[in-house]
């Protein structure tokens, strides 16, 4: 059994070299072409000598974000995505929590990796990948590392979280898919998700694996999602929801648009059922999976196979499903006795050991199980339902969390920037609208007194959080409403946004 | 409606969207490919056609139109007016 991720690309790269590994707007590669690209990328690490776990990956949907995950793999560290259309500032204090010596990126990007590095206190070594596709290497073993990735979320105190993904816990997960999915050489699968998303893992890993081909589209692809499965020949499908939800809207996702597919997989936000069948109508030769599972529990821990004729799901959302045979999920609730409507914890080889250099808020949800204390779990914050037959559904958060587009936001991260940055006496950002179980944007309401810097607060969120955190609108208050507790009403704010909907009325508009 | 009265109104309805992102309406030229350069991402675009279909009551096929039809504010334009014409 493999140990490594690299070890899953090797077999292919060995026994299919001019077998199409990846499709990309610059041009097509064969695994052969990939795999020597990485190894010339590993050699440049080794010969810079980087030292530490990580190495930051500053580049976007090119040869050297994937040629350069596997070199950075293969040379033995893991990678840290670090998307060069996110504010500099943000990525900075990145850097710094990763404590990473190095970033790989691209000649295209090397400009403003330079810059991130100069920006960076810390002396980092800038490497600007030669991903040479040509030459015979000589095919040395990996440097074992035990890490693969290290992702950063959003986190509640204004600092990003960053979780560390064991070679181990990627593993756990491909081996459970696989078994699901059942992927083979002849598959062509999608790359969707961006790679600051552990949900990429799945499109990229499982698909080399299997020796299959992954199809990147461009950014322009991406307006027309059928036309692409068409063009392309997918069988595999991954993305968020909302993808669909848009393809519906603008009336793409036609009875029979994407014969090719087979495997069709959604993740990261609710599944509505409305939707899902007409997915299936589109892709009528395909299975439906929902998948759910936060990036502390490794890309995806639970699967629900979507039929048409089974029961319905729960307000019209489909189900989770069941965590996978190895991992171990339970319901519990506030005094942490088993329950059938709780906060879901979740076990198994695939929960992460914790936040990065964080021991403190690891704390806070990596815990051991009350009636076991040899078990330690993830404390998803998710309240979640289960049924008579195992079958787990999602209900809301115990916290602020939201998800728009299936990004992971932390609502207090968002309301520090403004009143940190932008000085605003309070913040108060809210999830609106929300259709069937999706957030479409943010709503942050403010004091009456900041209202002629609207431009200024805003500028601050676009200087401190990523294109999706900042708030499409500013609404300004005298003072927030509070509850009898005292707390802030956030029910009493979005009923104020549902009665403007209704009413069609704007007039609190910035 | 003419292409150029189409034209002004979804710069009209693109405006809070460019406020939002910090971009100039001056630096988004009519024939600017939207999402090549960066300026909204497909979820975006898509729902500012979304938002334009409900506006003007036509319907654009993604599926038939050529990217330039769409994703520039002046083939959107000629993509409504057309889609319009009695």
């Amino acid at each position: 059994m493999a140990e490594h991720l690299w070890d899953l690309f090797l077999r292919p790269f060995t026994s299919t070299p001019d077998k199409e590994a990846l499709v990309l707007s610059e041009g097509n590669f064969t695994y052969g072409q990939l795999g020597q690209a990485a190894l010339s990328i590993s050699t440049q690490l080794k010969a810079v000598g980087v030292e530490g776990p990580f190495v930051g990956l500053y580049t976007h949907r090119d040869l050297t974000t994937y040629a350069g995950m596997l070199g950075i793999l293969h040379a033995g560290h893991g990678y840290m995505p670090l998307h060069p259309e996110l504010p500099q500032e943000r990525l900075a204090a990145i850097l710094e929590r990763s404590g990473t010596r190095a970033i790989l990126t691209s000649r295209e990007h090397a400009d403003g990796a330079i810059g991130l590095a100069e920006r960076s206190g810390s002396k980092l070594h800038v490497i600007i990948a030669n991903a040479e596709v040509k030459g015979e290497r000589s095919i040395e073993p990996c440097i074992q590392s035990p890490y693969a990735y290290l992702l950063f979320t959003s986190g509640s105190t204004g600092v990003p979280k960053g979780v560390p993904i064991r070679q181990s816990n990627v593993l756990a997960y491909l081996k459970e898919m696989e078994r699901i999915a059942a992927p083979t050489a002849t598959d062509r699968f999608t790359q969707l998700f961006e790679f600051t998303f552990d949900l990429s893992v799945h499109d990229i890993f499982l698909c080399w694996a299997a020796g299959g081909t992954l199809v990147v589209p461009s950014r322009e692809q991406l307006l027309a999602p059928a036309a692409f499965v068409r063009a392309n020949a997918i069988t595999c499908w991954f993305s968020v929801p909302s993808m669909a939800l848009l393809m519906d809207r603008m009336r793409t996702l036609k009875p029979g648009a994407m014969p090719t597919l087979r495997f069709s997989a959604f993740c990261g936000e609710p599944l509505p059922e409305d939707l899902v069948r007409k997915w299936s109508a589109a892709a009528p030769n395909s299975r439906v999976l929902n998948l759910y599972g936060p990036t502390e529990a490794t890309i995806a821990i639970t699967a629900h196979e979507w039929k048409s004729d089974q029961e319905r799901g729960h307000v019209g959302i489909v189900s989770i499903g069941k965590p996978f045979p190895s991992a171990q999920g339970v319901v519990l609730n506030e005094a942490g006795v088993g329950t059938e409507e709780g906060e879901l914890w979740l076990g198994g080889p695939q929960v992460a050991e914790g936040y990065w250099q964080a021991p403190e808020q690891t704390g806070q949800v990596f815990q051991f199980l009350p009636s076991d204390p040899s078990a330690r779990y993830y404390r998803t914050g998710d309240r979640v339902r289960k049924d008579e037959h195992g079958n787990l559904y999602f209900l809301s958060r115990t916290d602020q969390q939201v998800k728009v587009r299936g990004h992971r936001i932390e609502l207090e991260e968002i309301n520090h920037v403004l009143r940190e940055q932008g000085g605003a006496a309070f913040a108060q950002t809210v999830a609106f609208p929300i259709t069937d179980g999706i957030a479409l944007g943010l709503v942050a309401f403010l004091p009456l007194d900041v209202k002629d810097q609207a431009n200024d607060l805003l500028n601050a969120c676009r200087a401190h959080l990523p294109e999706h955190m900042v708030p499409a609108r500013l609404i300004f208050l005298p003072d927030l409403p509070t509850n009898s507790n005292g707390k802030v009403d956030r029910k009493a704010l979005l009923e104020l946004l549902n009665s403007e909907q209704r009413t069609g009325s704007n007039d609190s508009k910035s | 409606m003419n292409e150029n009265e189409v034209l002004l109104r979804l710069r009209t309805l693109l405006k809070p969207r460019l406020a939002q992102l910090g971009v100039a309406e001056k630096d988004v030229a009519d024939t600017l490919n939207l999402t090549r350069s960066g300026v909204l991402d497909s979820f975006a675009l898509m729902d500012l056609l979304a938002e334009a279909e409900t506006a003007f009551g036509a319907q654009l096929d993604l599926d038939v139109l050529a990217v330039e039809d769409f994703a520039t504010l002046r083939g959107m334009a000629r993509s409504f007016a057309k889609a319009l014409k009695p």
